[in-house]
């Protein structure tokens, strides 16, 4: 039997995670999903654990979602789902910066594209 | 050798030196001084004078025997018996009481009065002179005049075309002077212009950096709460009637009043933004 996916939610809008924690799991694929609104929780977690995929907000206070890549980079072989609500086409160049992102998406998470990243 | 041929002898040579030195003339005035100082070599005078007409103006060189003062070319009308001279171009040779050059010389003075008319291209020429009775003027020496003239009107319009030139030269150059610093104040207004431009873009380009990024700014703070609106509407099919009372649609009251929030946050940054650009804008 497959073991269960590890997913993180890294986001500080509480709902925003939410949201996504039930996108994920009304897909049909069985995860274990862990919700983060701040990011330093996230990184601490990670030490014990890395899970297989990364949802991450880039506009974040304290810990933005740029220096939270930048502190897993080369440290831990987690891929990275960037899920933000900006579209600046800047945000999206930087992203190619890390091969760990798999993909960029803008809020709100779509279902399809979701199910695809993680199945 | 007879007298007159020794007379000639002397003579000629006399009018070579004076043919030299009237090459070397530099300018008319030049030329008038070399015919005072050499003209008593060639022939017997009191009183000789040249008067040149031309299309614009009338000149005449008036040398005085042993004067020692030099010679002007003077701008001046025709005397009376040059005015007939040049009516009817015929020579004359008569005495003078000294009336007729009285307005010239400022005194009468008497003698025989020779004059002669030539014309050279659009040069008239009335040349006459005053002799004493002791010191006569002869016929013979008429072909010395006809000589000296010669070379006289040739030095003398070779020198007024120089000096015309000269003219035109200076003027030219006048004019050369005003074109460049014309053009030197036309290329610094050029120059100050391009500064302004300059100055104008580079302000436009910054006004529009700023206005792109908050822009850019409002965009993420509305998309945000507004892409949870949209999340929550997107998972609502998946819970049940009590389900959305208790936990979706707090949510959505909580989301919607954050983006009110947000758009009336960006209309009032965009406001100030306005303001501050229009009071930055140079009248």
């Amino acid at each position: 039997m497959q073991e269960k996916k590890k997913i993180f939610l890294v986001d500080d809008q509480r709902i925003a995670n939410m949201i996504t924690k039930k996108m994920i799991e009304t897909n049909g694929v069985d995860c274990d999903i862990l919700a983060f609104e701040e990011p330093k929780n996230a990184l601490e977690a990670l030490q014990e654990c890395p899970p297989e995929y990364i949802f991450l907000d880039l506009n974040m206070p304290l810990i933005n979602g740029w220096q939270f890549l930048e502190n897993i980079k080369e440290r831990f072989t987690s891929k990275v789902i960037i899920l933000t609500s900006s579209v600046d086409p800047a945000d999206i160049e930087k992203a190619k910066n890390f091969p760990q992102v798999i993909s960029y998406q803008t809020k709100p998470p779509k279902r399809e594209a979701i199910k695809e990243l993680i199945l | 050798m007879n007298i007159y041929e020794n007379k000639y002898r002397i003579t000629y040579e006399a009018f070579s030196k004076f043919s030299a030195r009237i090459s070397k003339a530099e300018d008319t005035q030049e030329l008038a001084v070399v015919l005072q100082s050499n003209l008593k070599y060639l022939f017997n005078f009191k009183f000789f004078r040249i008067f040149i007409k031309n299309d614009s103006e009338s000149n005449s060189i008036n040398v005085i025997s042993n004067s020692i003062h030099p010679v002007e070319i003077i701008e001046c009308l025709p005397l009376d018996y040059e005015e007939n001279l040049l009516e009817k171009n015929i020579p004359l040779h008569f005495f003078s009481d000294g009336k007729c050059t009285e307005r010239i010389l400022k005194e009468k003075m008497e003698g025989d009065l020779w004059a002669w008319y030539f014309k050279y291209g659009k040069s008239e020429l009335c040349v006459s002179l005053i002799s004493s009775q002791e010191k006569p003027f002869v016929t013979r020496d008429v072909e010395i005049v006809n000589l000296l003239i010669d070379n006289f009107i040739t030095k003398y319009q070779q020198l007024v075309l120089r000096e015309e030139l000269n003219h035109q030269n200076k003027n030219l150059l006048a004019a050369l002077n005003v074109i460049n610093s014309q053009k030197a104040q036309i290329s610094k207004i050029v120059d100050q212009q391009k500064e302004v431009i300059d100055d104008r873009t580079k302000e436009l380009k910054e006004k529009n950096k700023e206005l792109a990024e908050i822009s850019q700014l409002n965009a993420h703070t509305v998309r945000e709460p507004l892409s949870r609106i949209l999340g929550l509407i997107e998972i609502s099919d998946y819970y049940s009637a009590e389900e959305l009372k208790t936990e979706v649609l707090d949510h959505l009251k909580t989301s919607s009043e954050d983006l009110d929030k947000a758009l009336k946050d960006v209309i009032e940054r965009s406001a100030k933004a306005i303001e501050l650009f229009s009071s930055k804008s140079p009248q």
